[in-house]
């Protein structure tokens, strides 16, 4: 398939199925052969990085700008025209509102002759040795279907209230992607680590800004299977965009954390609907964030992930493996396995704009004593999409993060909301409330976010 | 799925999830930090959780518009070494009671404790004393 991206994630990839004309250019497009198709709700669909996350490719720009926004840029999928919210009515120019959406060349032979109406302001250039299979210009608006050098960015203010208000920069990402040929395609995303504290201690983190991707990555072979040498975050479980889950931070898999990149080679094959993704690794200690621009300051052990599962349209399962091998000192050996799942009755029903997922993870670890323990994690959601660009949330999480030891397991729950306005601006709003086993220590804030993303 | 298949499903859920050992950390396993912590490994957990907001600026006095954790209030700079053993014990207590990491924050977990509570009882050795 072809389209969709944004800022939040596996729950909008799980809905992707819903509406056909994000992907395909109704009602007369031909498929492709079955190993040419893109149709897997991958977040490699979405993102340059078939992990997830970060820069996004031009059917996630496209997504963005049709689909998830309450006031679109580009054509909105033809299930969505009456979901707008009350009041506001069709308002977006780009959507024609009188039929599907005819949008774009039907073949690869009719695409240069949209090549003149491409107008991008952050991709530049037109690769060598384009494939009939490739993204073509004309499918999505007026967006370069498959640029030389694209650069994006990704930065979140947040504001935490509790006993007090706090106000900082959460992320400062800005990346760039150089395609220069079909099949190849280089990754570089400089990220600052936000500090409450403010703009300058952000900057002047030793670790801070530093390499939250670099690699060199060949892809759209058959099955959409790549190949991706450099630093990265492992393929594992659902790559939600909160560090503070525990589904992450537990399994050393915290996003905002330089530790918790590697350096390695992954592998995979996103196929309609399976997928399989496997990677080897080195990595840093545990205990030593890394050199911030040195990939190869990775002394700290190595390791090796599996993940695999099938993405149907209206649900998706996988299941994710992760093995660290390292001395005591660096951090001890790690074994790590989850399953997670989505569920999107909206697919099969359109009065039930529901999506949910979840995912369980179970895991052993070394304490420095070298003996080991285990710990057990689960994360669960339910979104609501009220009207384009609307999104509620409900999401619970739980962690116990040595099952051994007593009442030092916590649970979360929260409840908020997403306003997309217009493409690359997001609104976040959530009340979090913490349970934690102890009689003391449960808390509730309120966590805001504006998330610009382009 | 039947509903005596989804309730086994469920009750083995709720099974997996509840309370977990009996007994603390340091009688699971003595050794499960080291019995002397040093300065570094205590500073290392926290600047992972702490320095974040207890950097010890006041109101936006880099001026970027942005007031710390410490606007106004006497609180500890957690960078600073000084500080840092001078407010060992309130930074024990506010961890141990889970009343920070604030709000919704995950907390610190049992090892982190454990460590910053064995490096305060042997008298909080640092560079810095």
């Amino acid at each position: 398939m072809l389209g969709r991206v944004a800022f939040a994630l596996p729950q909008y990839a799980a809905r992707a199925g819903r509406t056909c004309d994000s992907c395909h250019i109704l009602p007369d497009w031909d498929a492709p052969k079955f190993s040419e198709r893109k149709k897997n709700l991958a977040c490699q669909t979405c993102h340059v990085d078939p992990a997830g996350g970060g820069m996004r490719t031009t059917a996630g720009r496209y997504y963005g700008r049709a689909t998830l926004p309450m006031i679109a840029t580009s054509p909105r999928p033809f299930d969505d025209w009456d979901r707008n919210f009350p009041g506001l009515g069709r308002r977006d120019r780009a959507t024609p509102y009188d039929d599907y959406l005819p949008v774009g060349p039907a073949n690869f032979e009719d695409a240069t002759a949209y090549n003149d109406s491409i107008h991008d302001k952050w991709a530049w250039g037109t690769p060598k040795g384009a494939t009939r299979y490739g993204p073509f210009n004309g499918r999505y608006a007026k967006l370069n279907a498959d640029p030389i050098l694209r650069i994006g960015g990704d930065f979140r203010f947040a504001t935490l209230i509790s006993d007090e208000a706090l106000m900082f920069p959460m992320q400062f990402d800005v990346g760039t992607v150089v395609h220069p040929v079909h099949h190849v395609t280089a990754l570089m995303n400089i990220g600052a680590r936000g500090q409450s504290s403010g703009y300058s201690d952000t900057i002047d983190d030793s670790h801070s800004p530093y390499f939250r991707e670099l690699f060199l990555m060949t892809s759209e072979w058959p099955y959409q299977a790549y190949a991706k040498a450099g630093r990265f975050v492992p393929s594992f479980g659902l790559r939600l965009d909160d560090h503070t889950s525990r589904t992450r931070r537990e399994f050393e898999l915290d996003g905002s954390l330089p530790e918790s990149r590697v350096t390695g080679v992954e592998v995979g094959a996103v196929a309609s609907y399976p997928f399989l993704q496997a990677s080897c690794f080195e990595m840093a200690s545990k205990y030593e964030a890394p050199d911030p621009w040195d990939i190869f300051d990775v002394d700290g052990g190595w390791g090796a992930a599996l993940n695999l599962g099938v993405r149907e349209f209206g649900w998706s399962v996988g299941a994710s493996g992760l093995v660290r091998r390292r001395s005591l000192d660096d951090g001890g050996d790690t074994d790590t396995y989850g399953l997670y799942g989505s569920f999107n009755p909206w697919y099969y029903a359109d009065r039930i704009p529901l999506t949910l997922q979840g995912e369980i993870d179970f895991g052993t670890f070394q304490r420095i004593s070298g003996n080991e323990a285990e710990k057990l994690v689960w994360y669960s959601e339910l979104g609501w999409q009220l009207w384009n660009g609307f999104n509620m949330i409900l999401a619970y999480d739980w962690a116990d993060p040595d099952r051994d030891v007593v009442d030092d397991q916590s649970g979360r729950l929260q409840f908020g909301g997403q306003w997309i306005v217009i493409p690359g601006v997001t609104f976040d709003g959530r009340v979090r409330y913490l349970d934690v086993a102890t009689d003391t220590g449960d808390d509730t804030d309120v966590f805001l976010q504006m998330h610009i993303w382009f | 799925m039947r509903p005596a298949l989804r309730l086994l499903v469920v009750a083995a859920l709720l099974s997996a999830c509840d309370g977990s050992g009996d007994l603390p950390l340091d009688q699971v396993d003595p050794d499960a930090v080291p019995a002397n912590p040093t300065y570094d490994q205590v500073y290392a957990v926290l600047d992972n959780r702490c320095v974040m907001c207890h950097t010890g600026s006041d109101d936006d006095d880099d001026g970027d518009g942005y007031a710390s954790a410490t606007a106004g209030e006497a609180e500890p700079d957690l960078t600073d070494c000084d500080q840092i053993v001078a407010q060992r014990f309130d930074i024990l207590d506010q961890v141990e009671d889970n009343i920070m990491p604030p709000g919704a924050m995950p907390r610190l977990t049992s090892e982190q404790k454990l460590l910053i509570q064995r490096w305060v009882a042997n008298g909080a050795p640092a560079p810095c004393n």
